[in-house]
C-alpha cells in the first residue's frame, strides 16, 4: 500500500456518499410518493370538478325555475285568447291567412311575453288524426323537426286527452342545437251545430331556453355529462337508451329524485356508471339533473393520463431494471474487489477466475474497452502480482537482514577476539586497553603484540580509524590491523610498514564516485622494553600522550597522510624515550570531539587536566577516562567509537652506573634501530 | 554546519561554521557540488574560522572536492584556521595539498592571475 492515508476529516465527494443500496429503495419510494399524489391528485380535482359542476348546475336551476314559473304564468294567461280563437274558428280556418290567421298570429304576440327575446316560441296545433298544424313558428327559422322528443310528444297528447283542458308542461333537449324547450300544451275543442263540445285538437306552445342550454354546455366538463329534466310521471328529456325501462336504477332514481327533491346517487346506464346530481325544478313536478361519468370523466383526458401512466410504469419498471443492471455493473465489480482484498490479505496471490468478457461488444473491442469487471480483474491481477513480488522481496529481505545481523554479529566477535586477544606483553610494561563502540562494528581499533628481538622484547602498539562507515569500511579496519601486524612482525619499522600497508590498501580499498578511498589514519609504536624507547609513526592519527607524575604532554603530529589517501605517500619515524613509569596513551581524535547533550565538545583541556590528575593503573585511567566520556555524552554507549590504550614503562631490568636516570641515554632502540628504522623523514 | 557562500567573480568565498566531521561532510558535498555544477565555481577559499572541528571525514571530503576540481583548473585556498583545526588540518599533511592562509582576502589574491 503506497504511504497516502485518507484522513476523517477530508472530504468525501457528495456521489460517493450515495451508495447504489440506498439508490434504488430511495427511488423506489420517490416513485410510489410520486404515484400516489397523483392519484390522489386526480381523484380530489375530480371531486372538486363534480362538486363545483354541482354548484353551477344548482345555481342554473334556480335560474330555470325561476324562467319557467314565469313563463308558464304567460303561457296559461296568455295564450288563453289564442285558445279561445282556435276553438271558434274551428281547424277549417286556420289557413286563412288574411282574415283569421292575421287576427291569430295577433293574439299570439299579444300574448308574448317582454323577455320573448331571449325565448324562442313555437305554436301548432295537433288535431286528433295526429296532424300538426304550424300556426306560429319562430321568426326567419325553418319548423323544429321533433325527433327525440317524438314518443314524449305523443305520450304526453294522450295524457291531456282525456283532462279538464288544463295546461300541463313537458321539457324536452331538443333539436340540433339542443336547445331546452318547454313544452306547454291544453285541449282545443269545437262546438258542433247543436252547440256541443267536442276535441278539436291539442295546441302546444314549445318555449324554448336556448341561453340554458348553452349555459349547461359551458358548465358541463365533457361530452359525457349529460343534463336532463324528469317529469313526475317518469318522463324525461334523455334519449332512450336499451334496457331503460327494465332498468331498476332509473326507477329508483325516479323514485330517489321526486322523494329527496335534492341529492346524488349512482346509477348505472348503456353498462356504464354516472354519479347523478339532481334537484327540483319550479313548483317540484320536474326534476333537473346531470350525469356525471364515474369514470372517464374527462373523457379523452382520462385515456390520455391513463396511457401516461402506464407509459410512466413501464419506463418505472424499465428504469429498475435498468438500475438493477448498472447497480450489478458497480456492485459486483466492488463485491470482487472485497473478496480479492480477503485474499490478499491472507496472503493467497493465486489468480483469481478471470471475468465473463462482455456480451455487449465483440471480443476485439472488449479487450480494446473492457468493461468494470475486467478492468477491475486487470487491476487486481496487477496488484496482486505486485504483492506477490513484494511478499517475495520482504521474505528476501527478512532472510538477508537475517543474514547480515548474523555477519554483523559474526564480525563483530572476530574484531572483538582480535582486539582482546591473549597476547603477551612484556614485563616491562603494564598495558590496558579498551574499546568502546559505537555500534556493533567498530571503525576504531587498536592492536597489540609483543616480539622477542636480540636486543630484548619489543611491545608494538596499534591504534587505527577509518573514515568511512558501514560494513565494508569495517571490513576494511579489520584488514589494516592484520595487514600492519605481519609487517610489523616481518621486520620493518613503523614507516616502513604504513608505507606498503598504504600501498596494498589503496589496491583494494573501495573507491567512490570522486576516486577516492576510505581514508585510515594510523598510529604504530615500537615500544621497547629494555629502554623505554619509543620508535613511532603516523599516518594522520592525533599523537598520543605522554602522563608522568602530574603533567601531560602530547607527542608532535607526525605530518604525514592517512593510509588511502594518495599512493606514494612517505611515512617518517619518529622516537622518544619514556621515563620509568611513564605512561602513553593512545586515542582517536574523536574522543575530544564526544558532544555533551548540550553541544559543548569533551575538548582538549578536559582531557588533559583528567591525565594530569590521574595516579592510578593504566586501567583505571582509562576507566576514569571512560567513565568521564559516558558522563559527558550522558549514555554509556558513546555516538563514536572510543579507543584507548594506556602502556606504562616499568624502568629498566637493572641499573647501570652513569646511565641516563630517564632512561632515555640516547641509545639506539634494539634490533629495528638498524636498517630502515632510522630516526627521520624517509627519503 | 553552515555554509555561507559568496562570489567575486572568478572566487567562490564559503564560510563555514560548526563541526565539519561525518554528519556534515554531506551537505558540504551538495552544497560545492550544486555550485560547481550550476555556478561555475573553480577558484574557491574555504574560510575556516568558525570552524571548531575537523575530522579525518572533513579532511576526505575537502580532498574530494580538490580532486574534483582539478581536471576542471580550480584551486582551493583554506584561509583562518583555528589552532586546534589548523593542528588536524597539517598534522594530517594537508597542509601539503591546500595552502593555509590567515583570512580569506589573502586567500584570495593569492589565486594566480593566470587561472
Amino acid at each position: 500500500m503506497s504511504g497516502q492515508s485518507t484522513s476523517s476529516s477530508a472530504r468525501i465527494p457528495y456521489r460517493s456518499r450515495l451508495a447504489v443500496r440506498f439508490t434504488l429503495p430511495l427511488l423506489a419510494i420517490l416513485a410510489f410518493f410520486s404515484g400516489t399524489m397523483l392519484i390522489l391528485g386526480y381523484f380530489h380535482v375530480r371531486e372538486q370538478a363534480v362538486a363545483g359542476t354541482a354548484a353551477q348546475i344548482r345555481q342554473l336551476a334556480v335560474f330555470a325555475s325561476f324562467q319557467e314559473a314565469y313563463v308558464r304564468r304567460w303561457t296559461e294567461g296568455g295564450a288563453a285568447p289564442v285558445v279561445r280563437a282556435l276553438e271558434e274558428a274551428g281547424p277549417d280556418r286556420l289557413y286563412e291567412y288574411d282574415t283569421y290567421r292575421q287576427r291569430l298570429e295577433d293574439a299570439i304576440l299579444a300574448a308574448m311575453p317582454a323577455e320573448r327575446g331571449m325565448l324562442g316560441i313555437t305554436v301548432y296545433l295537433e288535431d286528433t288524426q295526429g296532424r300538426r298544424h304550424a300556426v306560429r313558428f319562430r321568426r326567419g327559422e325553418e319548423p323544429l323537426h321533433f325527433t327525440p322528443g317524438e314518443d314524449a310528444m305523443r305520450r304526453a297528447f294522450l295524457a291531456v286527452a282525456n283532462n279538464d283542458g288544463s295546461w300541463r308542461t313537458f321539457v324536452s333537449e331538443s333539436g340540433v342545437g339542443k336547445e331546452l324547450t318547454t313544452r306547454y300544451y291544453t285541449p282545443v275543442n269545437k262546438r258542433d251545430f247543436q252547440g256541443l263540445p267536442s276535441r278539436f285538437g291539442v295546441l302546444t306552445v314549445d318555449v324554448s331556453m336556448a341561453w340554458v342550454a348553452g349555459r349547461i354546455r359551458t358548465i358541463s366538463l365533457t361530452p359525457e355529462t349529460q343534463v336532463f329534466f324528469m317529469d313526475n310521471e317518469g318522463a324525461w328529456t334523455l334519449p332512450e337508451a336499451p334496457g331503460d325501462g327494465l332498468a331498476s336504477d332509473l326507477a329508483r332514481l325516479h323514485r330517489l329524485m321526486f322523494a329527496k327533491q335534492t341529492g346524488q346517487t349512482i346509477v348505472s346506464r348503456e353498462g356504464k356508471k354516472y354519479v347523478v346530481a339532481y334537484m327540483p325544478l319550479g313548483s317540484g313536478d320536474l326534476m333537473f339533473g346531470m350525469f356525471i361519468p364515474e369514470k372517464d370523466l374527462f373523457g379523452d383526458l382520462d385515456r390520455t393520463l391513463l396511457f401516461f401512466v402506464m407509459v410512466g410504469l413501464f419506463l418505472f419498471l424499465f428504469a429498475l431494471l435498468f438500475l438493477k443492471r448498472t447497480a450489478n455493473l458497480i456492485l459486483h465489480p466492488v463485491h470482487e474487489l472485497s473478496l480479492e482484498a480477503k485474499r490478499l490479505s491472507v496472503g493467497d496471490f493465486s489468480p483469481a477466475k478471470a471475468p465473463p468478457v462482455s456480451r455487449s461488444f465483440s471480443r476485439p473491442l472488449a479487450e480494446q474497452w473492457p468493461d468494470e469487471p475486467t478492468r477491475l480483474y486487470n487491476t487486481a491481477t496487477r496488484l496482486r502480482v505486485a504483492l506477490g513480488q513484494r511478499q517475495k522481496d520482504l521474505t528476501l529481505l527478512a532472510a538477508t537482514r537475517e543474514r547480515l545481523f548474523g555477519e554483523i554479529a559474526l564480525a563483530g566477535k572476530l574484531q572483538h577476539t582480535l582486539r582482546h586477544g591473549t597476547q603477551k606483553v612484556p614485563d616491562r610494561f603494564i598495558l590496558a586497553a579498551e574499546l568502546s563502540p559505537a555500534g556493533h562494528i567498530a571503525h576504531e581499533a587498536f592492536d597489540y603484540f609483543s616480539r622477542e628481538e636480540g636486543t630484548g622484547e619489543t611491545l608494538y602498539c596499534v591504534t587505527a580509524s577509518v573514515t568511512a562507515h558501514g560494513i565494508p569500511a569495517a571490513l576494511l579496519m579489520d584488514r589494516v590491523l592484520p595487514l600492519l601486524h605481519e609487517l610489523l612482525v616481518s621486520g620493518m619499522s613503523p614507516a616502513e610498514a604504513l608505507e606498503n600497508a598504504n600501498t596494498i590498501i589503496l589496491s583494494y580499498a573501495p573507491i567512490d564516485k570522486k576516486g577516492l578511498s576510505p581514508f585510515v589514519s594510523v598510529f604504530v609504536g615500537a615500544l621497547f622494553a629494555q629502554d623505554g624507547t619509543i620508535l613511532w609513526a603516523s599516518a594522520g592519527k592525533p599523537p598520543p600522550y605522554r602522563i608522568f607524575i602530574g603533567s601531560t604532554a602530547s607527542l608532535p603530529w607526525s605530518g604525514d597522510f592517512p593510509l588511502g589517501v594518495q599512493g606514494e605517500s612517505v611515512y617518517t619515524n619518529h622516537t622518544t624515550t619514556l621515563r620509568p613509569g611513564e605512561t602513553l596513551l593512545l586515542c582517536g581524535g574523536r574522543l575530544t570531539a564526544l558532544l555533551s547533550p548540550d553541544g559543548e565538545a569533551f575538548g582538549e583541556e578536559r582531557l588533559l587536566s583528567l591525565l594530569t590528575a590521574a595516579t592510578g593503573t593504566p586501567a583505571q585511567l582509562i576507566e576514569s577516562i571512560r567513565s568521564a566520556c559516558f558522563a559527558h555524552v550522558g549514555s554509556e554507549t558513546p555516538p563514536e567509537d572510543i579507543a584507548l590504550v594506556a602502556v606504562r614503562w616499568k624502568g629498566r631490568y637493572r641499573a647501570s652506573p652513569g646511565s641516563d636516570p630517564e632512561g632515555y641515554g640516547g641509545r639506539q632502540p634494539p634490533g629495528g634501530r638498524q636498517g630502515g628504522m632510522q630516526d627521520g623523514r624517509r627519503s | 554546519m553552515e555554509i555561507t557562500v559568496t562570489h567575486i567573480p572568478p572566487i567562490h568565498t564559503l564560510y563555514l561554521s560548526g563541526r565539519w566531521d561525518a554528519f556534515t561532510t554531506k551537505e558540504f558535498e551538495n552544497v560545492t557540488g550544486e555550485l560547481i555544477r550550476d555556478d561555475g565555481m573553480r577558484l574557491v577559499v574555504l574560510d575556516l574560522a568558525n570552524v571548531d572541528y575537523v575530522s579525518s571525514f572533513g579532511l576526505r571530503s575537502l580532498l574530494g572536492l580538490g580532486k574534483t576540481l582539478e581536471p576542471l583548473g580550480g584551486l582551493i585556498h583554506v584561509a583562518a584556521l583555528r589552532s586546534n583545526v589548523e593542528k588536524v588540518f597539517v598534522g594530517c599533511g594537508f597542509g601539503s595539498l591546500f595552502p593555509a592562509f590567515p583570512d580569506a582576502a589573502a586567500a584570495a589574491n593569492a589565486f594566480p592571475d593566470t587561472v
